[in-house]
C-alpha cells in the first residue's frame, strides 16, 4: 500500500496546474494540521479535490533531534509536522518541494519526491498521457509558483522528449 | 552597501496577512517584513541541493518502480 505525507508544497503547485488527479493512486494522503491551514490559506481548492484520499492529521511532538535540525534549517511548521508525522509512517513516502525539509526526511531512511516527480511519474503509471505532462511542464513559470531554473526546466523536457519519443517508437 | 528599492505587487489575502504582522509590531514595517522573508527564502532554498532533488525526481518519474 502506497500512503504519504504531504507538505505544503506539492499540493499547492499541483492545485495550480490542475493536476492534483496524479495522487490518485496512493492509498492514503496523511496531511499534518498546520500544512492543511497553509494549504487552506493559499490554495482551498486543493483540500477539496473530489476523489483523494486526504486525511488531516494532528502531527505528534517532534523528538528533539527533530527540533534541532528544525531550528537549524529553518523549516516551518508544516514542515516540522510532516517531518514528526513520518517518525510514526516511516515508509510513507513525504511529498514536498522544500530541499532542506526532504534532506532531513532522507537522512532519516525515508523516501520523498516532489511536484515534478509526480508528475512524470503519472505518465510511467498511465495516468497522464506524456504529451500532456509536456505541456503542463512547459506552463510551469506562467501557472505555477514552483520555482525552476529556465535552463533546467529546458533540459527536463528536452529528456522527456527523446525518453518518451522513443519509447513510441516500434 | 547601497540599499536596492524594489516595488512589489502583493495578492490582497497576502498583503492583509503582511499588514497584520506590522500592526501586531512583529515588524517596524512592511519593508522589513519582506527583507526578512526574503532572506529566509534565500537561506532554506539552496539551488544545488534542490536541483539534484528535481533530477533524482525525474529519474525516479520516469524509471521508478512503484
Amino acid at each position: 500500500m502506497t500512503e504519504a505525507i504531504l507538505d505544503a508544497g506539492p499540493l499547492i503547485h499541483l492545485a495550480e496546474l490542475d493536476a492534483l488527479d496524479v495522487l490518485s493512486d496512493l492509498e492514503i494522503l496523511r496531511i499534518p494540521a498546520a500544512v492543511w491551514e497553509e494549504v487552506a490559506n493559499h490554495q482551498p481548492k486543493a483540500l477539496k479535490f473530489p476523489g483523494l484520499p486526504l486525511q488531516r492529521v494532528v502531527a505528534p511532538v517532534p523528538s528533539a533531534a527533530l527540533q534541532t535540525l528544525a531550528q537549524a534549517l529553518a523549516l516551518d511548521r508544516g514542515e516540522v509536522e510532516a517531518l514528526s508525522l513520518l517518525e510514526i509512517y516511516p515508509r510513507a513516502w513525504f511529498l514536498t518541494d522544500d530541499a532542506a525539509a526532504r534532506l532531513v526526511a532522507e537522512q532519516r531512511g525515508c523516501e520523498a519526491h516532489g511536484t515534478i516527480g509526480l508528475l512524470i511519474r503519472s505518465v510511467r503509471r498511465g495516468q497522464r498521457p506524456a504529451h500532456e505532462v509536456l505541456d503542463l511542464l512547459r506552463s510551469l513559470p506562467q501557472k505555477s509558483t514552483l520555482h525552476v531554473r529556465p535552463a533546467l526546466l529546458d533540459a527536463i523536457i528536452q529528456q522527456l522528449e527523446i525518453e518518451w519519443l522513443r519509447g513510441l517508437r516500434p | 552597501m547601497v540599499e536596492t528599492t524594489a516595488m512589489v505587487k502583493l495578492p490582497p489575502r497576502l498583503a492583509e496577512q503582511a499588514r497584520t504582522y506590522v500592526r501586531l509590531g512583529l515588524f517596524p514595517d512592511l519593508d522589513a517584513l519582506l527583507a526578512e522573508a526574503l532572506r529566509r527564502y534565500i537561506e532554506t532554498h539552496q539551488i544545488e541541493l534542490l536541483e539534484d532533488y528535481i533530477r533524482q525526481d525525474v529519474e525516479w518519474g520516469l524509471h521508478g518502480h512503484d
